[in-house]
Order: C-alpha cells, then sequence, then structure tokens
C-alpha cells in the first residue's frame, strides 16, 4: 500500500475584495466582487510507507493547504489523493484515527483548564484506544518528549516548547501511522527544536510512520528527511534527494582553509575568496575542480587545517526561492 | 496650560476612534440593542401594569435615550488591555491613561447614540409620548452629569482588574445596581419604601433615572438646583475613589509587573 | 454512547480543574445570586402595584424566572463555552481544523465538547426560586403539568442549543457578522411572560426567534396543566430546529471545507 498518493491536485478559490470604510461594507452586502486565487496548480507526487519527506518552498507557496487536504480539513477543486488508501476528505473516523496533523502555530487544541494528563485521557477516549496500548505508547512519550514534569500542568500555564511537546504527545498516543508536521520547530529555541527534531526521528525509527514535514528551518530538513519536495507558487518544482537540489542550484563548493605565513597571493590566485581574515580564508570553488585546487593549495602554502564545505543550505534555498529552479 | 494639552489630546483621540469604530458599524448595532433591551422590557412591564397611563411611555424612551448616551464599557476596553499587559504602553507615555479610556468611551457613546436615535424616535412616535422643549432642554446638563457618573462608575469598577481576573463579575453586579436603584427596572417612585429613600439618595438614580425623569417631566419635582447638586456631589465622591484607585492599582500593577 | 462518554469525560474533568480556582468560585456564586436577585426584584416590584402581570400570579411568574435561570445555566456550561464568539474563537484561530481531524461528528465536538461547569451555580437559586414560585402558588402542580414542564424544558434546551449552532454557522458565510452581544440581549426577552410584549413582537418571539419556548410555555404549563396543542408545538418546534442546525451546519462545513466551489 502507498502512503500518500497526490495525483494533479488543484486547489482555486475565491476571496472576496473591498475597500475599508462604512461605504464599501454596506454596497458589499449588495454586491461582492472576488478575486481567485490558485493556491495549487496540479501538484502530484507519492509518499511510501516510512519515508519522511521534507516540505518546503516560500510563505504562501502552498504547502499549509496541501497538508490540510492530505488530512482531510480541506476539499479540492480537482485531483486525486489516497492517504492510507482514503479519500482524506470524507473524514470517516477509521481513517482519521491512523493520521495526526500537528501545526507547530497552534499544537494543543481543547480546554486550556485542563491538565496535560487529563488531554491525553481524552484523546484516548476520542481516538478509542485500548488501555494497554494507551499505557504503553504514554511510557515511550514520556521517555521520549520528557513529559513527566508536564503531566500534571495545566495546558495555558506551558511555554512554547513544552506546548509543542504535548501536541506532539497527544497526536501521537494514538500511534497514527501518517504525520502531517507543519512547522514543528517554529518559535522553539535551540535546545526544544533539536529535542524536537531527535524526537521524531525516533519515533520514525520505532513506529516505522510516514512523515511530511513543512520547515521553514533548514536544519530540520537537513537532519530528518532524506527526501524534499520544493513547491512554489502551487508548482512542484523539484522532487528528491537533498544533496542532489543543493548540487543542482550550487555547482560550487567551498574550501576552507589556515595556512602559516603570507598566502594571500597564492590563494587569490586560485580561487574567489568569499572570506578572509588574518591566515584564514574562505574559497568558491566550481565542483568538478575542488580536487585540483586542493592539492595545489596544499604544495604552494604550508596549511594548518582545510575542509571542503557545502555552501549553507539557508543560501541555496533562498536563491531558489527568489530566482527558481529554472 | 494643561487643560488646553487635555483637551486637544483628547480631541484627537476621540476622532481617531471613531473614526476606528466606524468599521464595526454591526457590532455597534448590537450594542444598541444590548442598551436597549432592559428598558425596553420595563416598558412594556409597566405598560402592561399602567396600560393607560402615557407618563410610563415617556419615560422610558427617555430612560433609553439616557442608557444609550452613558453607556460604558470599560470593562472591555480597559481591563483587558490590563488581562494582556498592553496597559504597559500606556504607562509609559507622556499622557495620562484615562485619555485614552475616555476617547474611547465618548467615540463608542457618540455612536450608539446616533444609531439609537431612530429607535428612540419610533418608540417615542408610536408611544404619542409627547415630550416638551422646556423640560428636554432642561434636562441636557442632568445628562451630561449621568454621563460622567456612569463612566466614573464603571472605570472605578473595572480597575478591579488590577488585583482579580473576574471584573466583567465585578462590573455585571455594578450593572445590576444601576438597572434595579437607577430607575430602569422601575422608575423610583414605585419602589416599596426603605428602597425608594434609598434609591434617591444612592448615586444610581443620577445615573438614569433623574435626568430622564426631568426630561420627562415628571414624576421629578424637586428644583434644578437641587439635581444638578445631588449629581454632582456623587461625580466629586466618584473621582475621589477613582483617584485612590488608581494609584493602589497602578502600584500594584507594577509591583507584580507582567 | 461515545458521545456521552465525552461530554461526561469532559465536564468531570473541568470541573475537577475549575475548583480549584476557590476565589473564581467565590465570585461566580455570588454573581449569581446577585443577578437572579436582581431579576426577582424586578418582578416582585411589580407585584407591589398590581396583582397580575398581563395574567401572570406571582407564584407563576416566579416559576418563569426559576425556569429561565435553569435553562440559562445549562447554556452557559454546556453550550456557551463551545460556540460563543465562534467566527473568533471556532474559525478563525483554527480549533475547527483540530475538530474536523477527530474522529467524532464536528458538530458535537464543535457544540459541546467544551464545558464550564462553574456556570452550573447558576441552577441552584434558579432551583431555588422555582421551587418558591411552587410553593406559593395556590395549587401544587398535577403530575401532568410536571411532565408537561419537563418535556417542553426538554425541548427548549434541544431549541437553545438549535439557535446557538445556527448562530455560529453564520462565521461560515459572513465571518465578520459576530452576533453574540445581539443574542445574549434578545434572551433577555425571555426573562418576562411574552404576553407583556405588543402583538408583533409577541408573534416574532413565539415563531421566529422562539424566546417564548424558553420559559413562558414551559411555567404556564407546569401551573395551569399541559395542552395537548402546546407539546405537540414544542416537541414539532425542537425537532425542526435541530434539523435546521443540522442542515446548516453540513452546509457551513461544505462551504468550510471548500467542497462546493
Amino acid at each position: 500500500m502507498i502512503g500518500v498518493e497526490v495525483d494533479e491536485l488543484t486547489m482555486s478559490y475565491r476571496v472576496p475584495v473591498r475597500d475599508g470604510g462604512l461605504r464599501a461594507a454596506l454596497g458589499s452586502l449588495v454586491r461582492r466582487e472576488y478575486r481567485a486565487v490558485q493556491a495549487l496548480d496540479e501538484v502530484s507526487f507519492r509518499i511510501e510507507p516510512g519515508e519522511v519527506v521534507g516540505f518546503i518552498g516560500p510563505n504562501g507557496a502552498g504547502k499549509t493547504t496541501t497538508m490540510k487536504i492530505l488530512s482531510g480539513i480541506l476539499h479540492p477543486s480537482s485531483g486525486r489523493v489516497r492517504v492510507l488508501a482514503n479519500v482524506p476528505w470524507q473524514r470517516r473516523s477509521g481513517f482519521l484515527k491512523r493520521i495526526a496533523f500537528v501545526r507547530g502555530s497552534q499544537p494543543v487544541g481543547g480546554s486550556q483548564e485542563l491538565t496535560v494528563m487529563d488531554s491525553l485521557e481524552y484523546q484516548r477516549l476520542l481516538y478509542d484506544v485500548p488501555r494497554a496500548a494507551f499505557g504503553r505508547a504514554l511510557t515511550t512519550l514520556e521517555e521520549l518528549l520528557r513529559l513527566g514534569p508536564l503531566l500534571d500542568r495545566q495546558l495555558r500555564a506551558l511555554s512554547l516548547g513544552e506546548r509543542m511537546r504535548v501536541g506532539l504527545a497527544m497526536a501521537l498516543i494514538y500511534q497514527p501511522e501518517v504525520l502531517f508536521l507543519d512547522e514543528p520547530t517554529i518559535g522553539l529555541d535551540v535546545t526544544a527544536a533539536t529535542l524536537m527534531r531527535e524526537f521524531v526521528s525516533d519515533y520514525v525509527a520505532q513506529t516505522g510512520a510516514t512523515v511530511l514535514l513543512t520547515s521553514h528551518y533548514m536544519a530540520d530538513v537537513a537532519s530528518l528527511c532524506p527526501r524534499l519536495i520544493l513547491i512554489d507558487h502551487g508548482r512542484v518544482e523539484y522532487d528528491g534527494p537533498l544533496a542532489e537540489l543543493s548540487a543542482r542550484l550550487s555547482p560550487y563548493k567551498l574550501i576552507r582553509i589556515a595556512a602559516r605565513g603570507d598566502g594571500d597571493a597564492v590563494v587569490h590566485e586560485l580561487g574567489e575568496v568569499v572570506e578572509s581574515s588574518d591566515g584564514l580564508w574562505v574559497l568558491r570553488v566550481p565542483r568538478d575542480e575542488v580536487a585540483r585546487t586542493t592539492s595545489q593549495l596544499l604544495t604552494a602554502l604550508e596549511v594548518l587545517d582545510l575542509a571542503v564545505e557545502e555552501p549553507p543550505l539557508e543560501k541555496v534555498i533562498d536563491r531558489a526561492y527568489r530566482e527558481g529552479l529554472r | 496650560m494643561i487643560v488646553a494639552r487635555t483637551v486637544q489630546l483628547l480631541g484627537f483621540r476621540l476622532r481617531q476612534e471613531v473614526l476606528e469604530w466606524s468599521g464595526s458599524w454591526w457590532f455597534l448595532l448590537t450594542l444598541v440593542v444590548q442598551a436597549v433591551v432592559a428598558p425596553l422590557n420595563g416598558l412594556f412591564v409597566w405598560s402592561a401594569v399602567y396600560p393607560d397611563d402615557p407618563a410610563i411611555g415617556r419615560y422610558y424612551v427617555a430612560i433609553i435615550l439616557v442608557t444609550l448616551m452613558t453607556e460604558s464599557f470599560e470593562q472591555h476596553t480597559f481591563s483587558e488591555r490590563i488581562y494582556d499587559g498592553t496597559i504597559s504602553h500606556e504607562l509609559l507615555r507622556p499622557q495620562p491613561v484615562v485619555i485614552g479610556v475616555l476617547g474611547t468611551n465618548l467615540a463608542i457613546r457618540a455612536w450608539l447614540t446616533a444609531l439609537g436615535a431612530p429607535v428612540v424616535l419610533l418608540a417615542g412616535f408610536s408611544l404619542s409620548a409627547g415630550f416638551g422643549w422646556w423640560p428636554v432642554l432642561l434636562s441636557l446638563p442632568s445628562v451630561a452629569l449621568a454621563a460622567v457618573l456612569v463612566f466614573l462608575w464603571t472605570f472605578l469598577l473595572s480597575m478591579a482588574a488590577f488585583w482579580t481576573d473576574r471584573v466583567h463579575a465585578v462590573v455585571g453586579f455594578g450593572s445590576q445596581l444601576i438597572f434595579l436603584l437607577g430607575g430602569t427596572a422601575a422608575p423610583i417612585g414605585l419602589l416599596p419604601d426603605p428602597w425608594r429613600g434609598l434609591a434617591g439618595a444612592s448615586p444610581f438614580w443620577g445615573m438614569n433615572g433623574l435626568p430622564a425623569e426631568i426630561a420627562a417631566g415628571d414624576p421629578y419635582d424637586g428644583s434644578i438646583a437641587a439635581a444638578w447638586g445631588y449629581q454632582l456631589f456623587w461625580v466629586v465622591v466618584f473621582v475621589v475613589a477613582v483617584w485612590a484607585v488608581w494609584r493602589a492599582g497602578v502600584r500594584r500593577y507594577t509591583a507584580v509587573g507582567s | 454512547m461515545k458521545l456521552l462518554r465525552l461530554l461526561g469525560a469532559s465536564f468531570s474533568m473541568s470541573l475537577r480543574r475549575s475548583v480549584a480556582f476557590r476565589i473564581n468560585l467565590v465570585f461566580d456564586v455570588l454573581l449569581a445570586f446577585a443577578g437572579l436577585g436582581t431579576a426577582v426584584a424586578a418582578v416582585l416590584l411589580v407585584f407591589t402595584q398590581a396583582d397580575t402581570l398581563a395574567g401572570w400570579s406571582k407564584a407563576e411568574s416566579l416559576v418563569l424566572i426559576g425556569t429561565y435561570q435553569l435553562i440559562t445555566a445549562l447554556r452557559g456550561t454546556f453550550i456557551d463555552p463551545n460556540l460563543s464568539w465562534f467566527p473568533e474563537t471556532g474559525v478563525r484561530n483554527g480549533k475547527l481544523d483540530g475538530y474536523l481531524l477527530q474522529p467524532a461528528s464536528s458538530l458535537f465536538l464543535a457544540s459541546l465538547s467544551l464545558s464550564s461547569p462553574l456556570a452550573l451555580i447558576q441552577l441552584v437559586p434558579g432551583l431555588g426560586v422555582l421551587g418558591w414560585g411552587i410553593v406559593s402558588a395556590e395549587r401544587p402542580p398535577s403530575v401532568a403539568g410536571l411532565l408537561g414542564w419537563l418535556l417542553l424544558v426538554a425541548a427548549a434546551l434541544v431549541v437553545t442549543w438549535a439557535l446557538s449552532v445556527l448562530l455560529a454557522c453564520l462565521a461560515f458565510w459572513a465571518s465578520k457578522l459576530q452576533l453574540d452581544v445581539f443574542y445574549h440581549s434578545a434572551w433577555q426577552l425571555g426573562r418576562y411572560p411574552t404576553d407583556i410584549f405588543s402583538r408583533p413582537l409577541r408573534l416574532l418571539l413565539t415563531y421566529v426567534f422562539p424566546m417564548a419556548l424558553i420559559a413562558s410555555v414551559p411555567s404556564a404549563t407546569l401551573l395551569r396543566g399541559p395542552r395537548w396543542e402546546v407539546m405537540v408545538g414544542g416537541v414539532a418546534a425542537a425537532g425542526f430546529a435541530a434539523l435546521l442546525a443540522v442542515t446548516a451546519w453540513s452546509a457551513g462545513l461544505r462551504r468550510y471545507t471548500g467542497a462546493t466551489s
């Protein structure tokens, strides 16, 4: 069975346009003007069970819309979508029990007066989780998400990082097979974001869940997702491994070297210097010349340290967003 | 000098707020309905008890109008700013915080009066209430004092937000006092004995009932000067109370911090 | 069955959490008594001047206030926490999306899954006033009257739920139109016997926005005995209102999820 199957998914909707002010408000009661927005344009991809896929693209590219369709909240204008062989927007309860959609911007809903344990209990009833399975899942989650100290706290009293952990726990307590994560690390500090990434990768390793994840932080994507789907203006612009995208977008690598003595002249001769300070240089070199340049540097200079690096992912993706892939 | 600047700031704020609220005219309409319902209920009840007395209709039409012109929502406009912490910005600005509160208050009242006037006129015509020009003119200063009183009372109670998160309960209780003793539940002349005296001496009658009685021409039969004196007395009392509570509240707010 | 279990779980959890706030509890108790005291006082005032109010005796009026308070308390406990300010709290902040993801009826989740047990305190003084009215009546209510009252109160609750759902459904078509204040104001009209209103308003309150059904009709039934056409009408109104609410909700949801365009 295929985890997620999307064929020529298209979504467009109309939004009313009107000016501010009393007159415009009264006018719009009588006659409304609409503007069509094309959120998704023939998007197609498939995700095998157990795959972890990063879903990236600039703001407004259609990532969240796609996730809402895949999880059954929205009904597309056209196209064929199957998640675990179900049509998501029919929202059959058997299907809903097998998926989870967690949004970093609003990780936990429900009554904010309740404690974390109350909310988990409520999820158990709602998702008909057998007590034994609930107990097992809770033990695992307690450990992976360090939930222990949070269980007796009220939802309203949680910090952002804690809310996200609880949001994940509430979604995973019923052991969904497909997980949609929308910006799971948004607003988290470095420690919390790292914890989150470790958790997702552990969970996937343990359960074999299928994950589709959006993020604006390339660290999330780079550490979790062997495969990327880049979407822009509602169209899939790239679908493949991260390394390949990076190579395609940036035909250069960076050589970082430290050397004794005055090497400035030599270094400038061998490549484009992008950074330099007092015995340290960073060179930008075409990929196929990396080996040759490196050996030249090693012979010409008294090298203390040398490293070959991929250009920062952030910059690569930024270029893709601004200039496109073609 | 200070007065001129304050008036200028207030005027600026008022214009800004009036414009801002114009975007939510439908919401203002629902506020008009809210203001009108309680006196309207009173009108129906007492018209059922005294079906042939035109004075009842006239009195309640006046009550509706006074209510619209004196509505105060500081528990929403002011207390919420304490709860969400945005009051801190106001405390930092070189102008009294009350100017902002007052500007919003006056803007909402202006809108409510403008939107609610048709309702009042309709009610007036359908009841053929028969107001006289002279009593209506005479009531204007008293209406203004009533507006000041309601604002001070609501603002006073809204400052409870410095201490408790149930400010809506506190202000709700205050409104019930106005409803019962201020002449909306019944003209205070109809209250049984100890209560009539109590209501007449309380500030609440000066907030709704008294100006309405003056405008309707009866049953108030004291001198106008006495009426103003009574209202002014309570204005002074409330100003002192507001001042004291404000100081205590700000001290608490800045000590607790949020 | 599962829905009832969910409702029970959410209620008992909220209850345990909210009694932890003793001060709020005190405030809510005081306010409940003060609010009802005001309503009772306003009606007692009338009976210092007259023997009946539009044909209603003092005892009947007290029963009416008690019944009104009862339904208001239940509404405040089970319905308002879910549906009040729905365009803002339900739709704009994404709560509805969450409900759509859960394996239970979205209408149930959106309209009944949260509760605020403290509001149930209003029930206590309400029942007190109801008892006072019954005791001070000339004749005690008949068994038929009592059963009729129970049935009509149930119908009134269904109508209350349906009205709240219909109001919330506006969010799907006109999300800026928040009529909560209007609804709460109109609700106040149920405090008094509908017989005091002028004829057009009375018809409006009976057939369009059935505030008459909330308190006047059940109260009249309790002390004056049931009339079969009223009973049938009440039950039919409840059924119709519920049907309307369910229809509007699914139409609204189709629009929200984009299934129509």
